[in-house]
């Protein structure tokens, strides 16, 4: 089926102008909507955490932690110490003490406390509890006396170590 | 049709006056209409807590949750799943009905049951409570309270007794639970030792503690059974007698003499005020304080309840001075607010913006105000239509109604344009005639728009049918979407005409047409004729380009999401420390991190609770906290979001999660789980439970398709297991069921009565002192009496040691569950799900113990919805072909329609890639209108072939293209104005649902264009080839005039 141009035979240089220039603008018209979308369209949230090492590390059963990740968890230490105790017999004797606040437990029972071996680097040590006497844990075996274990924030170095899942 | 246009057009006045009218009711209804983000989604659920405080998991589950499973909730009408968390001191059984059970009788079927529950543990546990009927998005205000003046437990009795019960009372609130409340409890704190110096026993404490009170629930003690004070009679007057309590205060009691003895009370004991122990606490800035979680009902009104609320808490103020409230910690409805006056302000634009183009551009005044009367007509009858159906405004119906206005822009531009059209032919005429031709014309473009929205609907129609999550979210598009289309086909009909009448005395038509009009008429003709002389190969070519380019396209998107993450001004944080950390400890911590939050520029207020509250939505243990982040509307919300993101990471140890609450809600909302493939093993005994678990996952390592699969172990913590050693009880004298007693009383505390003072109500209890259940030790050397006199450390009775037991049990069907978990790759879920059913099947089970597959999370396989999109598909072209009556025809248009699309998904992919609920929206909304044109042109080509006024030819095709050139101009023109500012302006509410539905539309806008303009005339033109038969049978009715429809 033969088609013929309906416009007539006028010449076709002004019309053929016309036309390329309505689609020209056709085209423009439909480009500039576009980039219209991809401008207005909200950017994607940066959801993605940089590729930083998070604020603890565990290696070697240790778990290190970085400035200032010891500073938000506000962690205090304290130190293992030769102590007078007193005997449900009442002789008193010098025994190896612990602050309460620094004793976790194990899910066997095992208690143990988070040592402090280097800055910014902690390290579990089992202990043996003979018995609590108000803030302080007698021990009847342990690290030895003078070294300093954590007092506020082993709950989070017990986190960090052991990456449970929701 | 006729006389219906007819009618409305003779009664011209009436109409429009009527219109303005009932707009004028219904703009007042709609905006009492229920507001939220989301609309409610979720299966029926009914949840019934039993408070025990002080009771193990495990004691828990084997006292309170299996005796309430078995013998009474399993079996209730229209069970589907039941569901129970038992952890220290919760009981919570979920009950989880079929799809579409109305919840009230399910209310009602459950309360019988719960009814008959004895409590199982008397003074230990409290009755079990049903929870109120709770909204999806239950959490709908949260309000600090702290103050400098009163005590924690003077603010909590003024909470309970006070504040709690005003809140109660606020229409829309279903529940407040309170978050650090502190009892207020007179506490006989003793020490065995001091008891044993002495020589009185527990039991001599116990007693008097209840006996000098005028009531206890003790059983075995006198004060159980108080009696009444009673009244006399003299000859003349009736006098009653009331006992005054004379114990108001700790040093009260402790002047209470012990019985059989000559000490008082405070010889022997500590007598002081103090509070339970803690399951939960609230952190707010600034030291110690309440938080009360309001929860509303389902539909409730967001804004309202919020309102209510506020003006609840200032009618508190002056009675509660001293009491600080914060009711900014949580609080949606500002946010709900700003949002819908943004879309409000938004919609007045965009309407100014396409009243302004069609006149200003097309010089169609008419039109233009024809838009703006017709337009906010059909917005607010079709919001009201959905009111009276019982949906709630939300952003998914925003979705719909914006989507669908584009074709309502499409119905009024096409049928004023034609009025104008046939106007400007004969202008002279009188006023009688030009009714005429209005009518005519309106009628012409009927039958064409019924038969594009019944197509519409069959695109639409198959949502209806899904399942799940899915089938809760697009009904209420789907709805919102059909409502608006046939509101603005109804108003085309009633209003259009008339307006456009008793405009045509004030604004007559003009000669000519607007120079832009007549450009583009003159230049599209010469193009189109171009077009049209290309050979069929390169047509055929150009349209496969077209689809080519979007089936290359479509894979790069995304994988479609239902909702998009919304940007909400409030953060929720959820933090978990390991399983077992302490109460104190998670407050700190979630202290700390709450003031260093506070620092962050941008944040406007942070609040939040640690562990749980009595009859609150949170069943997880100390060790959960969540903080609640109010983001300063003005501040940049994407940098203050990564910075709290930021602060959270860097916090070790805590398992942390930063989203916004409708997210929450939603993903919670899928049931079943969100791995893959879950098989969830049923049974008894934690022990064979796991060895069966690690069974089945050794046996999913083995098959083809299946990843990485793994035991759900549950989480352990150390818990001291206290087991009487019978020999040794024996020895001593002791009964076991004595030892757990006194252990009990000491440790934990025993309620041993009420006092009253006013109208509240106090416990008083019996309870070790603090230094006796500091530390295991001090549980080691807790002295029991026996019977016989004289005292035996527990050590001595009892094995007292350390073992791990579940944080939490969870049971499934009436029995304990552990879940094996495994992602799903290379294969179809389908496929990989069969073959682990058959490998089950082989499996050897002990008595009582089976494993099931879990159905997805998402529960409409792909099949599934391939086979809905066929019908859908089929559906549209049957009605394509009713339409054209002629399947050459139908087939050219049907499978041209995907060019007009590709637009649409290349937009999507510019724009993101991003596809939810909108997206779907969109691409529905820019088939409409490509289907729409193509009926247009073709059906004028077919009635002028039927009238006889042209042959069958690229004449005929030209002349009908050119007369709709100017139309399709307008209509894209006007609508992409108007999503423009719907776009741009401000944060409007469903800003995150309309966005990528306008960028498909506008993407769509461009290639429909095209498709209309130029490659359905030529396709049309090459393909027709029966045009005499199919205009005779055709239905589309668009004729000249004279020719009856």
């Amino acid at each position: 089926m033969t088609t013929e141009t309906i416009q007539g035979t006028r010449s076709n240089d002004p019309r053929r102008l016309a036309a390329l220039i309505l689609g020209g603008l056709l085209a423009a018209g439909a480009l500039a909507l576009l980039l219209v979308v991809v401008v207005i369209s909200p950017s994607s949230e940066t959801k993605a955490t940089d590729a930083e090492s998070g604020p603890a590390t565990v290696e070697n059963d240790r778990v290190i932690l970085t400035e200032e990740a010891s500073e938000r968890l506000g962690i205090e230490t304290g130190a293992i110490t030769d102590s007078e105790v007193q005997a449900p017999t009442g002789e008193s004797s010098l025994r190896k003490v612990v602050p309460y606040s620094a004793v976790l437990y194990g899910v066997d029972g095992g208690a143990f406390v988070y040592t402090n071996p280097e800055p910014l680097t902690f390290a579990r040590a089992p202990i043996t509890i003979e018995s609590i006497k108000g803030d302080a844990a007698v021990l009847s075996d342990g690290p030895a006396s003078g070294t300093t274990v954590v007092t506020v924030g082993s709950a989070e170095l017990f986190g960090a170590e052991f990456e449970f899942e929701e | 049709m006729r006389w219906l246009i007819d009618g409305f057009l003779k009664a011209r006045v009436p109409v429009v006056v009527i219109a303005a009218a009932l707009l004028f009711v219904g703009y007042k209804d709609v905006r009492d209409m229920p507001v939220d983000t989301l609309p409610e989604f979720g299966p029926t659920t009914v949840e019934i807590q039993t408070e025990a405080l002080g009771l193990s998991a495990n004691e828990v589950e084997q006292l309170i949750t299996v005796p309430m499973e078995q013998d009474l909730l399993n079996g209730v009408a229209w069970l589907k799943y039941i569901r129970s968390n038992s952890s220290p001191g919760l009981s919570s059984i979920q009950l989880i009905f079929e799809p579409g059970t109305d919840p009230y009788r399910a209310r009602l079927a459950v309360q019988e049951r719960v009814s008959q529950a004895k409590v199982a543990l008397p003074g230990v546990s409290s009755p079990p409570q049903m929870l109120q009927p709770l909204s999806s998005t239950n959490r709908v205000m949260i309000v600090g309270l702290s103050s400098k003046e009163l005590t924690p437990i003077e603010m909590s009795v003024l909470a309970r007794w006070t504040i709690r019960p005003r809140l109660m009372g606020v229409p829309g609130v279903a529940n407040v639970s309170i978050w650090g409340q502190r009892e207020r409890q007179l506490q006989i704190l003793v020490d065995p030792t001091h008891l044993r110096d002495t020589g009185v026993s527990l039991l001599q404490v116990v007693e008097t503690g209840a006996n000098a009170l005028w009531v206890s629930p003790l059983t075995f003690v006198e004060a159980s059974s108080p009696g009444t004070s009673g009244f006399i009679d003299t000859p003349n007057q009736r006098v009653g007698i009331q006992h005054i309590l004379p114990v108001a205060s700790p040093a009260d009691l402790a002047k209470v003499n012990v019985e059989e003895t000559n000490l008082t009370l405070g010889d022997v004991s500590t007598v002081v005020e103090d509070h339970q122990p803690l399951i939960g606490d609230a952190v707010l800035g600034g030291g110690p304080g309440l938080l009360l979680v309001i929860e509303k009902f389902p539909e409730a009104n967001t804004l309202d309840t919020t309102h209510g609320v506020d003006e609840a808490i200032d009618a508190l103020r002056p009675g509660t001075s001293g009491v600080q409230f914060d009711t900014s910690v949580f609080r949606p409805a500002t946010s709900i607010r700003s949002g819908l006056d943004d879309l409000e302000i938004a919609g007045l634009i965009a309407l100014g913006m396409i009243a302004l183009a069609l006149a200003v551009l097309f010089f169609q005044w008419r039109t233009a105000l024809i838009a703006l009367a017709v337009l906010p007509a059909s917005v607010i009858t079709a919001v009201f239509i959905l009111s009276v159906l019982g949906e709630t405004f939300n952003v998914i119906v925003v979705a719909g109604l914006v989507a669908a206005l584009a074709l309502a822009i499409d119905d009024i531009v096409g049928d004023t344009h034609e009025v104008a059209r046939r106007l400007r032919k004969r202008t002279d005429e009188a006023e009688k005639s030009r009714i005429a031709i209005v009518l005519e014309a309106t009628l012409q473009m009927r039958s064409a728009m019924v038969y594009a929205g019944l197509i519409i609907s069959a695109a639409v129609a198959p949502v209806f049918f899904l399942d799940g999550l899915t089938g809760e979210f697009f009904p209420p598009l789907a709805i919102a979407y059909l409502v608006t289309i046939v509101v603005s086909m109804s108003l085309a009909v009633i209003l259009t005409p008339a307006l456009t009448v008793l405009l045509m005395s004030v604004l007559p038509p003009s000669k000519d047409e607007a120079p832009l009009g007549r450009w583009l008429q003159r230049n599209y003709g010469v193009i189109l004729s171009r077009v049209l002389s290309l050979p069929v190969p390169v047509l055929l070519g150009a349209v496969a380009l077209f689809v080519l380019v979007g089936a290359i396209a479509v894979p790069m998107l995304d994988k479609p999401t239902l909702v998009p993450s919304f940007r909400e001004d409030e953060l929720l944080i959820q933090i978990d420390g390991a399983p077992g950390t302490s109460l104190p400890e998670m407050t700190r911590i979630s202290n700390a991190m709450g003031d260093e939050l506070r620092t962050i520029p941008g944040v406007s207020n942070v609040g939040g609770h640690v562990g749980r509250a009595i009859l609150s939505d949170v069943t997880s243990g100390v060790n959960s906290g969540e903080l609640w982040v109010s983001i300063d509307p003005s501040a940049n919300y994407n940098s203050t979001v990564a910075e709290v993101q930021r602060t959270v990471d860097g916090y070790p140890g805590l398992a942390h999660k930063v989203v916004t609450y409708s997210d929450e809600k939603v993903r919670q909302g899928q049931t079943g789980s969100n791995a893959d493939v879950t098989v969830r093993v049923l049974g008894e005994d934690l022990g064979v439970l796991s060895a069966k678990a690690n069974e089945i996952k050794q046996m999913l390592s083995g098959i083809d398709g299946v990843v990485d699969p793994r035991v759900d172990e549950p989480a352990v913590e150390p818990t001291v297991e206290i087991q009487v050693d019978l020999a040794a009880a024996q020895r001593y004298g002791i009964e076991p069921g004595a030892v757990r007693r006194a252990a009990a009383t000491l440790l934990q505390g025993i309620e041993v009565g009420s006092f009253f003072e006013h109208d509240k109500v106090f416990q008083v209890l019996v309870r070790g002192t603090p230094e006796t259940r500091a530390n295991l030790s001090g549980i080691q050397e807790l002295l029991i009496d026996k019977p016989s006199g004289g005292q035996v450390r527990l050590e001595d009775v009892a094995n007292v040691h350390i073992a791990p037991n579940p944080t939490a049990i969870e049971r499934e069907g009436v029995s304990r569950r552990l879940d094996v978990v495994a992602g799903v790759s290379g294969r179809s879920r389908g496929a990989v799900v069969d073959d682990i059913n058959e490998a089950l099947r082989n499996v050897e089970f002990p008595l009582e113990y089976n494993a099931t597959v879990l159905q997805s999370a998402d529960e409409n396989p792909l099949d599934r919805l391939l086979w809905f999109a066929a019908f859908a598909a089929v559906a549209m072209f049957l009605l394509l072909q009713a339409a054209f009556g002629s399947w050459r025809t139908a087939t050219v248009t049907f499978f041209s329609l995907p060019a007009a699309a590709v637009g649409g998904v290349l937009a999507a992919l510019l724009a993101g890639g991003d596809l939810t609920i909108g997206s779907y929206a969109g691409f529905v909304t820019v088939a409409g209108i490509a289907v729409r044109h193509s009926l247009v042109l073709i059906g004028r080509c077919q009635a002028l072939q039927r009238s006889g006024e042209e042959r069958f030819g690229a004449g005929l095709v030209v002349r009908v293209a050119e007369e709709r050139v100017t139309p399709v101009f307008m209509m894209c023109s006007a609508v992409a104005l108007g999503l423009l500012a719907v776009l741009i302006c401000g944060d409007p509410f469903g800003h995150e649902v309309i966005a990528p539905m306008a960028e498909i539309i506008l993407g769509g806008l461009v290639t429909t264009a095209l498709f209309s303009l130029f490659i359905l005339p030529a396709l049309y033109l090459r393909f027709a080839a029966e045009p005499a038969g199919a205009a005779a049978t055709s239905q589309l009715s668009i004729s000249q005039g004279e020719v009856p429809a």
